[in-house]
């Protein structure tokens, strides 16, 4: 199947829902627009977009790059981070997440890559938390530290 | 409004105290480091700046938050270009040509051109400023509902129809981009629309978390995709930095349209430096006798984008100065600045207090210079952060855009949408459907709803945005604009298709 006919199938499969969803908004007595009237017309257009890429199929010749596995398995990491931020907290987690990320986007592993992702991850840490907890007052996660 | 000599040397002299001088200095750097760290914005480096002014002068606090404005919404450029990171909304467009330039090893010519066109963008918004300030302010008067919409529509239409491959694919990011704005409480009857059951959605998205999110954390993912390895990155020639006079002699028409440009749209309220910036660099490739380049890494991008950005500071002061009406989150601080300081912002202001005026201009000339000056002396030393390995370099990136998002409202949902909105504009990247035509649904959205419910109300119908010139002027532009796309592609694809069947 073409890959933008799979796009626009996609589409169709977010606007229903979301239409869907507008039929739930709260309504106000006495106005002409109401909060429905502008996602509803945008999904209306949205909803034509894939209703033609599924007619057409394909927009123009030539070959999509494919997804890469890797390329989610990175954001999945960084998402793991930020989902346990909160829990355990940032000086604990982030430089955790600094040498595990670097050590698996490096591939293979030796003492000099370990050596430099630690200390990468223990500097890394510490001027990013100096900067925005002392320097801007930003309160960052404490998690376990708490 | 009259323009009287004495009253501008007093502004001068106000300026060139040592003092000033100094502030203006240490405020341009202080604007340009946070512009740099993405999800710090120049909103905030001018919002955390105002408590240390209240001991000053007017015109030296004046002074110092005008420059923090200026060097914050430039520094931005510097990781758009280096790292394909926006430090701030306005440098979003300069990244679509400023990174691919630093691909191809010509990173320091792309930030010595964005530095310059920093420079001539406010410089050129500057005399705009001081020469056309009132009558401006007249003509901005004349906005209302259906001019602003139809200018919004205008604005979408017209980097839909240059961008991305073809229309439709640009029509379907910005329709994407447009209702991914609907999320959260609507702004004009404060109701809530896809909340999705939680109340983390109540204030939407987020701008800066969709921006990092669509063009950082995209790249970053693009980048571990194709496998890293502990080599640096070959950036070892950044080249030469500063533009030659040629160079900016060739591109002075670019100059003087964009920076055009960003004054005429920085002068509208709430629309900023972002539209300004992907308005001017669709307005570029449509003049350019290369098209096609751009995108792939040519400099007229890098420039047009730059010029309107930060041309667009002199047109919200234009606003904010005649008007006391903030043309952007900036300048409703600088004005807040101003009545701290028992400064009423409006025609009194010219009358009671022109030396204060005059003041914020040079301050706006001479931040400026000192904002090229500084940021052209450190291209290099800040081009480094390229040639560390990406290994190290992305994880980093990360969390300090991570901890960027997170700085602005503590919530870690910010930085999950960050993350969210990264896998997004990846999967968009990868089947060929352009970015940019997103963000300035987004961006633009609120303010097309806003003002077409509100008009609705007003008038019970909508026909005044026909019937009304300029936004009727608006609207032809548009629709010739959209009509012109589809022509173009028509013709490309029947060229294609004789040549297929010529085979």
């Amino acid at each position: 199947m073409p890959q933008d006919r799979k796009f626009g199938i996609l589409i169709l499969a977010i606007c229903v829902p979301l239409f869907i969803e507008t039929l739930y908004f709260p309504t106000r007595m006495y106005v002409p627009l109401g909060v429905a009237f502008w996602p509803r017309l945008l999904l209306g257009f949205l909803a034509g977009c894939g209703v033609f890429l599924v007619i057409r199929g394909s927009l123009d010749a030539g070959p999509f790059d494919r997804l890469n596995p890797k390329a989610f398995i990175a954001v999945g990491i960084a998402m793991v981070y930020v989902v346990l931020l909160d829990a355990i907290g940032y000086l604990l987690l982030t430089p955790v997440f600094l040498f595990v990320g670097s050590c698996i986007l490096a591939g293979k592993i030796d003492r000099k890559q370990i050596v430099t992702a630690t200390i990468v991850a223990v500097l890394g840490t510490g001027i990013t938390y100096l900067v925005f907890h002392d320097g801007l007052y930003v309160q960052l996660p404490e998690g376990l530290l708490y | 409004m009259s323009f009287d000599i004495g009253v501008v040397m007093q502004g001068l002299n106000l300026v060139l105290q040592p003092w000033t001088l100094v502030m203006i200095v240490l405020g341009v750097l202080g604007g340009i480091m946070i512009g740099v760290v993405p999800g710090l914005t120049a909103t905030m480096a001018v919002a955390l700046l105002i408590p240390f002014t209240f001991n000053m002068p007017a015109e030296v606090a004046m002074a110092l938050l005008v420059v923090v404005y200026v060097g914050g919404i430039s520094g931005g450029c510097m990781t758009a270009i280096l790292i394909r990171m926006p430090g701030t909304p306005a440098s979003v467009a300069t990244l679509l040509d400023g990174f691919p330039m630093t691909q191809q090893g010509k990173g320091g010519s792309a930030i010595g051109n964005a530095v310059v066109a920093s420079f001539f963008g406010t410089v050129i918004s500057g005399i705009f400023l001081v020469i056309m300030a009132p009558f401006l302010a007249e003509f901005a008067l004349k906005f209302f509902y259906a001019e602003y919409a139809a200018v919004c529509i205008f604005a979408l239409c017209a980097v839909v129809s240059i961008t991305g491959s073809t229309l439709t694919r640009g029509a379907v990011t910005a329709l994407f981009g447009l209702l991914a704005a609907t999320f959260g409480i609507s702004e004009v009857d404060g109701l809530v629309r896809f909340d999705l059951g939680t109340e983390k959605l109540l204030g939407g998205f987020g701008l800066m978390p969709v921006l990092i999110g669509l063009f950082a954390v995209s790249q970053m993912m693009q980048e571990a995709a194709k496998g890293i390895s502990t080599t640096k990155a070959d950036i070892s020639v950044l080249g030469r930095v500063l533009p030659s006079l040629e160079n900016i002699r060739a591109n002075i028409v670019n100059y003087l349209r964009s920076g055009v440009i960003g004054t005429f749209i920085g002068i509208l309220p709430a629309v900023g430096g972002a539209p300004a910036a992907l308005i001017s660099y669709s307005q570029a490739k449509s003049a350019s006798k290369t098209p096609e380049k751009f995108g792939k890494g040519i400099v007229d991008g890098v420039i047009a984008a730059e010029t309107a950005n930060n041309a667009t500071i002199g047109g919200a002061l234009i606003i904010a100065l005649t008007l006391g009406i903030p043309g952007d989150p900036v300048t409703a601080i600088l004005i807040g600045g101003l009545m701290i300081h028992g400064l009423q912002p409006g025609p009194q202001l010219f009358m009671n207090n022109p030396e204060v005026v005059y003041g914020i201009y040079f301050s706006v000339f001479f931040g400026s210079l000192a904002m090229m000056m500084i940021m052209l002396f450190a291209a290099k030393p800040l081009s480094r952060v390229v040639e560390v390995p990406k290994n190290i370099l992305l994880p980093l990136l990360f969390v300090v855009a991570a901890t960027g998002i997170y700085s602005m409202n503590s919530r870690v949902f910010d930085v999950f949408t960050m993350c969210c909105f990264g896998v997004l504009g990846y999967i968009f990247e990868r089947y060929r459907y352009p970015l940019a035509p997103f963000i300035l649904g987004y961006l633009l959205g609120p303010l097309v709803e806003g003002n077409i419910r509100q008009l609705v109300e007003m008038q019970g119908h909508a026909w005044d945005m026909l019937t009304r010139p300029i936004s009727a002027t608006f609207l032809v532009f548009a629709a010739l604009f959209l009509g012109f796309s589809i022509y173009r592609h028509r013709k490309r694809d029947d060229e294609r298709a004789a040549l297929g069947e010529g085979d």
